[in-house]
């Protein structure tokens, strides 16, 4: 009879392997640093400052202005951060922005600790005048120095008159890097470092309240951006605010129906619409008035539907633009940067924690990334049945690697891609974010439960945000995914897995009960009350 | 001996060693066999259900087998779900069968497949007792069309 058993158990392996059964690993990585984003907010000890001053202005009588060099905050220990560069001349431009290194993450294997290197301020505008009088200042980042920017050029030879002395070299940091202790509430486990406040960034997706028409409006359907109709985003906003959000992700340009971004008659990007700085000012002061913080996405999958007609609109698509080289680069130069700028000029804008380049960009991208994760799986059409367009990954990365790069030259906020899922969890590696953000629906969680580690998945060398789930998770009943569970259970388990942030969808979405900020409000404010501290900066 | 989960019928090398009469040991060992590879191609979801003539079910008894394999056999479950859709169209079971088959896509992880449909599915049943789980399955959101799909 023994034998017979052993005969059976044998029997029942070859049985196992002839139908294919099919085991699943997970393989783990070792825990990497966490990086750490942030302009300096008091402690001590400054990166370094600009390394020289910029040069004067050209000969001849008329006084060019220079910018001062930037500085670079190193990191060390997980407290790196992004630091400022010094401003030149008394008039000169602001100097570049450099981006510190990542620091050392606790739980992990120790992070990059190396300084960022600094770029070199613009050079002056040419108008005359006096030059620059004094060196600026620069905001320090981590605690050890990065590298000094270079000079930055002189002002070209321009008016008459004043004083042709450039601005003098930037000083030193004056404010030091994050100190951990004077961070009174830091969030437990994984979290977004901004303005030296480590905190589970916690939120909910507007995601619009005129879907492609919050930045720059849609004139031919009257529906007008956030400056126009700045009273009705302060009632939305305050409704999210009193349900203990604190940041919102808000998409600008999900699709081109609206007048945010003008095209010339070759569909290429020529500038931003007439309202468009405007919202940005808007949205950014409605923020700071009830103490929220924003995310903006600046583009979606959405994107990539062919040309189509709605409404009387001609809705142009975006693949055509990013895949070709000179209106690629118009759309960063006449787009990308100005919204950047518009976003640092702001007073306000310590409110904009995080860049998001682009929703789910995998489901408009044929092939596969070639860094060891599973093909694309694209969508074969949009919302309302029009065909999708797709790029190549090659494409896809360069696209997202120049926007990143624009923004951080522009920006000092840190930026993040909003992946569709960790499937791709190496996709945007190589682009330069600072922060990893992946989408969590019950697909999703089907195949990569969300109780596994940001390190277990192989993505914790960054912080890891949840930039979209289900409000209401116990919407599947499939019994595949998310089990029947609540949104506290759910955000739970994020912040005990080591995810940095989560933002739920959505507020503007009645579609579905999945999604329905009716249900789901009492469930977000409940986790916030229960958390009060480190879910807010 | 009850059947199978996944096979209402025994299959065909079952009943033909069910007829069998070899000695006690033989006829055990057989039917180790039978039960170690029934259990393990139902669970692996890698084999479809035994092959039927699909164009002798009823709506109803189509229905039936796609609820059953969208699970362990979700290839089987498209090839039922293009059935019905050819032969019952938009039916009373239209909704289900519509749905069942977005959810047979997620099984085989052909999402982009699956997102696309549920798109058209959501615009057509957005209320429906089905459209909650797709939508939270997908991830998929309507896009806002013409002066009045926005909010205010």
């Amino acid at each position: 009879m023994r034998q017979l058993s052993r005969l059976a158990i044998g029997i029942a392996c070859v049985a196992w392997v002839a139908c294919g059964g099919n085991g699943s690993s997970q393989s783990g990585s070792g825990g990497s640093g966490g990086t750490s984003t942030g302009g300096a907010k008091g402690g001590s000890g400054g990166g370094s400052g600009g390394a020289t001053g910029g040069s004067g202005g050209a000969s001849g009588g008329s006084g060019g202005q220079a910018t001062g060099g930037s500085s670079s905050g190193g990191a060390s220990g997980g407290s790196g951060g992004q630091a400022t560069g010094g401003t030149g001349g008394v008039a000169g431009g602001s100097g570049g922005r450099a981006t510190g290194g990542s620091g050392g993450g606790s739980g992990g294997s120790g992070g990059r600790a190396t300084g960022g290197s600094g770029s070199g301020g613009s050079g002056g505008q040419p108008t005359g005048g006096t030059g620059g009088a004094t060196g600026g200042t620069s905001a320090g980042g981590g605690t050890s120095r990065g590298t000094g920017g270079v000079a930055g050029a002189g002002g070209t030879t321009a008016g008459t008159g004043g004083a042709a002395t450039g601005g003098a070299a930037g000083t030193g940091g004056t404010t030091g890097a994050c100190s951990t202790s004077a961070d009174t509430c830091p969030a437990p486990n994984g979290g977004v470092t901004w303005n030296c406040e480590k905190r589970f960034a916690y939120g909910v997706n507007y995601a619009w309240s005129y879907f492609a028409g919050d930045f720059g409006g849609i004139s031919a359907w009257s529906q007008q951006g956030v400056a126009g109709a700045k009273a009705a985003r302060t009632t939305d906003m305050t409704d999210m605010n009193n349900n203990g959000v604190d940041v919102i992700r808000w998409w600008m340009f999900p699709d081109l129906r609206g007048d945010g971004i003008k095209l010339d008659s070759n569909k290429s990007p020529s500038g931003l619409g007439t309202t468009v700085v405007d919202d940005i000012n808007a949205a950014l002061d409605i923020a700071k008035t009830l103490d929220l913080h924003i995310k903006l996405t600046l583009f979606s999958f959405d994107n990539f539907c062919a040309d189509r007609t709605d409404s009387g609109l001609t809705i142009v698509g975006l693949q055509p633009i990013v895949t070709d080289a000179t209106k690629r680069a118009a759309l960063i130069a006449n787009v990308v940067v100005p919204i950047a700028q518009a976003v640092e000029a702001s007073p306000n804008k310590d409110r904009m924690v995080l860049w998001d380049v682009i929703n789910e960009p995998e489901w408009a991208i044929s092939g596969s990334d070639g860094y060891g994760d599973q093909s694309f799986d694209p969508q074969s059409q949009c919302s309302g049945g029009t065909a999708m367009q797709t790029m190549t990954f090659a494409q896809a990365e360069t696209f997202v690697k120049d926007v990143v790069t624009a923004l951080h030259g522009e920006s000092s906020a840190p930026v993040t891609v909003g992946s569709a899922a960790v499937k791709w969890a190496k996709a945007w590696s190589k682009v330069g974010i600072d922060i990893n953000d992946f989408h969590w629906y019950g697909w999703v969680d089907q195949y990569y439960p969300h109780t596994q580690t940001p390190t277990q998945y192989g993505v914790a060398d960054k912080p890891v945000v949840v930039g979209e789930f289900p409000l209401n998770p116990a919407s599947d009943t499939s019994g595949q995914a998310f089990g029947g569970i609540t949104y506290g259970k759910l955000v739970d388990d994020f912040l005990a897995a080591g995810y940095a942030g989560v933002q739920a969808w959505a507020f503007s979405d009645t579609t579905s009960a999945a999604f329905s900020w009716a249900n789901g409000q009492a469930n977000v404010k409940a986790w916030a009350d229960a958390h009060p501290c480190y879910t807010h900066y | 001996m009850g059947t199978l989960k996944g096979f209402p019928n025994p299959p065909a090398m079952v009943r033909r060693w069910r007829s069998q009469r070899a000695s006690h040991a033989t006829h055990s060992i057989r039917w180790l066999i039978a039960i170690v590879v029934a259990a393990g191609c139902a669970s692996s979801g890698k084999q479809p259900a035994p092959p039927v003539q699909l164009a002798a079910l009823d709506e109803p008894s189509l229905m039936a087998r796609l609820r059953a394999d969208v699970k362990p056999a979700p290839a089987s479950a498209l090839s039922l779900s293009d059935e019905g859709e050819k032969r019952f169209g938009d039916s009373a079971a239209a909704e289900e069968r519509r749905a069942l088959v977005i959810s047979a896509l997620i099984n085989l992880e052909r999402i982009g497949s699956a997102r696309s449909r549920a798109y058209e599915f959501l615009r057509r049943y957005p209320n429906g007792p089905y459209s909650a789980n797709v939508a939270a399955m997908t991830g998929v959101h309507l896009t806002p069309e013409g002066p009045a799909g926005s909010r205010h």
